[in-house]
């Protein structure tokens, strides 16, 4: 459970479902940094297992590092991203010590919750005018002028690729490239990349906000891969890692609603916070858990 | 092999009210939850 709206919400719905002093018995395992103070989110960590009754496995990821041990933390070609094995295996150690089999994660709330820009171009091209009336103020407040937002909320993705390069090229701006030029030529070549994302078809213009969900979560599926990360680590523990945003009745809802509900100017995944307000302790030092959002975002 | 699901990309749930939007959400988001915490020999009671 990290200080995030995610993990932080799984663990609320898991309080809510198993009342104190049932079964199953519930704790919370957290990475803090005590070094690294823009990462560690201990105060609110504390605050949330402590209103929710969880107890908790505070795990330092700093005495963890994954480069700390080079043979015990070697890429595989089923998961090849090394991330933080070294401190996820030391969660995994303390809940196998509390006899403990299941572990629920947050992760898919991010492919699943964020929202996208795209639902700004969306509305607006249904005649939802509103969507004017939240944009502009959000943008004034950051200090943006009226035509760079006009441009970013509903310019770019509404333009045609053709009129988009032109306007860069009169602006003075070299084309970018659709691949990135960190990648190298002889991969590309290898890979058949280049003819891979010519093969992509191009989102429609109308529903963008729609499509870019369906491909992120259903189509393209890259929280596979990290599903697969959890499981290969977590199975020599005789652990298994459960993840409840990647429920099929929540994809299915979440690609159903308006998305509208989805994005809101200056207000990371709205619909999560909304939904979850009366669910979740209050941030410390914040009225609301909106206040807190407009505050990060 | 035969596909069994897929995404019904018609589908869509209007409601008068947002309320009830996030309302549905949360009843669903309980069930992936708590059907997520069963393990044998002990199932929690919601």
């Amino acid at each position: 459970m990290s200080g995030g709206l995610d993990s932080t919400s799984v663990a609320a719905m898991a309080r809510r479902c198993a009342p104190r002093g049932g079964s199953p018995d519930l704790f919370s395992s957290s990475f803090v940094f005590p070094n690294l103070r823009q990462c560690d989110e201990r105060a609110y960590i504390e605050a949330t297992a402590e209103a929710l009754d969880l107890g908790s496995e505070l795990v330092d990821a700093e005495r963890h590092w994954v480069l700390g041990d080079a043979q015990a933390y070697q890429p595989r070609l089923e998961a090849p991203l090394l991330a933080w094995e070294s401190a996820f295996r030391e969660v995994l150690r303390r809940t196998r010590s509390r006899n403990a089999r299941i572990l629920l994660t947050g992760h898919g709330g991010d492919d699943l919750m964020a929202g996208s820009f795209s639902a700004y171009a969306d509305r607006l091209l249904q005649g939802d005018l509103r969507v004017l009336f939240e944009t502009f103020p959000h943008a004034a407040s950051r200090g943006r002028s009226g035509w760079r937002t006009l441009y970013r909320y509903f310019g770019q993705p509404l333009i045609p690729e053709v009129m988009y390069r032109t306007v860069r090229r009169l602006r003075g701006k070299p084309p970018r490239p659709r691949i990135p030029e960190w990648i190298r030529p002889e991969f590309i070549h290898r890979s058949g990349l280049a003819e891979h994302l010519h093969s992509v078809p191009a989102r429609p213009a109308r529903n963008a906000a729609w499509y870019e969900l369906y491909d992120e979560v259903v189509r393209l599926r890259g929280w596979e891969r990290a599903v697969h990360w959890y499981t290969s680590n977590a199975s020599p523990f005789g652990i298994e890692v459960r993840h409840p945003f990647l429920d099929r009745r929540l994809v299915e809802l979440m690609l159903a609603i308006p998305s509208r509900l989805r994005s809101h100017p200056g207000c990371y995944k709205p619909f999560l916070r909304r939904a979850t307000d009366g669910l979740l302790p209050r941030k410390p030092g914040c009225n609301s858990l909106m206040q807190a959002c407009e505050e990060n975002h | 092999m035969e596909r069994y699901w897929d995404i019904d990309p018609g589908r869509r749930i209007t409601y008068r009210d947002d309320r009830d939007y996030t309302a549905h959400f949360l009843d669903l988001f309980q069930c992936a939850v708590g059907d997520r915490l069963r393990a044998p020999g002990g199932l929690p009671e919601f």
